[in-house]
């Protein structure tokens, strides 16, 4: 639900453009960088000719090797998102109870006590 | 919807993905707008925000086989925007901010009150990056808080947390100046 | 085994048996509250043991404040665990499952650091700290709203330094304790 003062955020944060001849500097850029016409993408190919089986074991190995490590690493992401988002809901509530505390005090500073 | 979402569709995709630089320059131009503005409200100097722009583009255009479709490509634009944006704030030192500088071009007339805007750009650059990212992802591109949570790799939770306290900080902020501060729990979006 | 030794041996076993019994006291019996996710809006449940920390403290990047923070606060721990339910109706949580944890803090080493009873926010918040020579080895918060309830458990040294220095991060603004009132 937008309120006025989300309405003028809104406002002030409407998207305005870069300077002109923006889109002209990145494609000169891209240009530059490859030294050559319209047509640049390079073009790669890959050729598996005979792969011995030594070889192809080794890939397993390597496949099941990269998948563990793989597993390891979205643990390691999520447990780390979970830190997180247990770290923000303390300090979410640790707010609430500072954000009470001051202005207790500053209401009893108002009334002498 | 933002305007590069309501972009008519044509085929400069498939023709960039093929090569084509000038069907490149078309989605620059389409959707330069969106990037060099978040650039611009992240890191608030345009020079800066330029350079930024730059570089995701000059990576889109490294990784453009990747990306699927249109919407794919917005979300692509402004996730590495947002990340890169993010990135260089953290790893600092910022350029010191010229007010002017980031505000020369924002007077297109809308009808709205300039002075107003400035207050509420200059109030947005005093939130963290994170939290700046995800006002920036909410009021300037209007998106949901699970769009901005899969754009910025948060949990949706800490995409409303941001949102929630962003609000209350700009609105508390914003009712400063010898006036009492207003503590506005706000409504959760 | 002479008496020296079965004395040094008791002693040592002794210190153990508190250490364990401290760590013990500081890791909180929680309710399984997983029928409640069924009826829930919204749902954070982490289980955070020491194995669990040590792998996500080594995906912090120290270069990101936040990171860094949190690495940095998270060093002498060892578990974290939140429990955080959110509902449409009034107290469609079992009240008896939440005090069952508050009767918990009352052993011997827990301390009240603060309550809160808010009327404006329908949200009472307690915060219990366990002092174990003369240092903070646990945490536990427990807030609760007719529509919400959150459970907060903290174990191991707890900098509380560094948990206040937090703000500013994750999403929560610097509140500035010390910031002189507003003129009238």
């Amino acid at each position: 639900m937008n309120d006025e003062f989300e309405n003028e955020l809104k406002r002030a944060l409407r998207p305005v453009e870069p300077d002109a001849g923006f889109a002209d500097r990145v494609t000169a850029h891209i240009r530059d960088s490859a030294g050559r016409g319209d047509r640049i993408r390079p073009t790669v190919r890959l050729r598996f000719r005979w792969l011995p089986v030594a070889l192809a074991a080794s890939m397993a190995l390597g496949i099941v090797t990269y998948e563990w490590h793989a597993h390891r690493v979205r643990e390691g992401i999520e447990a780390r998102r979970q830190l997180i988002e247990a770290l923000r809901v303390t300090q979410e509530k640790l707010d609430f109870v500072y954000q009470t505390v001051k202005q207790e005090a500053h209401s009893n500073d108002d009334s002498g006590v | 919807m933002s305007e590069s979402d309501a972009a008519p569709r044509d085929d400069s995709l498939a023709r960039a993905r093929d090569g084509d630089v000038s069907a490149f320059a078309e989605i620059v131009r389409r959707h330069q707008r969106l990037v060099f503005s978040l650039g611009l409200r992240m890191l608030s100097n345009r020079h800066s925000a330029e350079d930024l722009a730059q570089e995701v583009f000059l990576q889109l255009h490294q990784h453009v086989d990747e990306i699927e479709s249109d919407s794919h490509l917005v979300f692509w634009l402004r996730r590495v925007t947002a990340h890169r944006a993010i990135d260089r704030l953290r790893r600092g030192p910022h350029r010191e901010v010229d007010l002017s500088e980031a505000d020369s071009v924002a007077n297109e007339s809308d009808g709205g009150d300039p002075l107003l805007a400035r207050r509420l750009r200059n109030l947005v650059r005093q939130l963290s990056p994170a939290a700046r990212a995800v006002v920036l992802l909410r009021y300037q591109e209007d998106l949901d808080p699970n769009d901005i949570a899969r754009t910025l790799d948060m949990s949706v939770n800490t995409v409303k947390s941001h949102l929630k306290r962003s609000l209350m900080t700009l609105r508390t902020r914003f009712h400063e100046d010898g006036q009492i501060a207003v503590y506005d729990a706000g409504t959760p979006t | 085994m002479n008496m020296r030794s079965a004395s040094k041996f008791l002693s040592i076993a002794a210190v153990l048996l508190v250490a364990q019994s401290a760590v013990a006291d500081a890791l909180l019996k929680l309710p399984n509250f997983e029928a409640l996710a069924n009826k829930a809006t919204k749902v954070v449940n982490i289980t955070l043991d020491a194995n669990l920390l040590g792998l996500a403290g080594r995906f912090l990047d120290s270069n990101d404040p936040e990171d860094a923070a949190a690495k940095e606060l998270i060093a002498g721990l060892k578990g974290v665990y939140v429990r955080s339910y959110e509902f449409d109706t009034d107290f469609a949580y079992p009240k008896a499952d939440v005090d069952s944890v508050r009767k918990q803090l009352g052993s011997p080493g827990w301390q009240q650091l603060v309550q809160v009873r808010s009327r404006k926010e329908h949200q009472d918040v307690d915060v219990y700290i366990l002092i174990e020579q003369n240092r903070a080895t646990g945490l536990a918060i427990i807030a609760s709203e007719p529509r919400e309830f959150t459970i907060i458990n903290i174990v191991g040294a707890i900098d509380l330094q560094k948990l206040h220095r937090l703000e500013g991060q994750f999403g929560i603004p610097k509140l500035d304790l010390e910031e002189k009132k507003s003129g009238k």
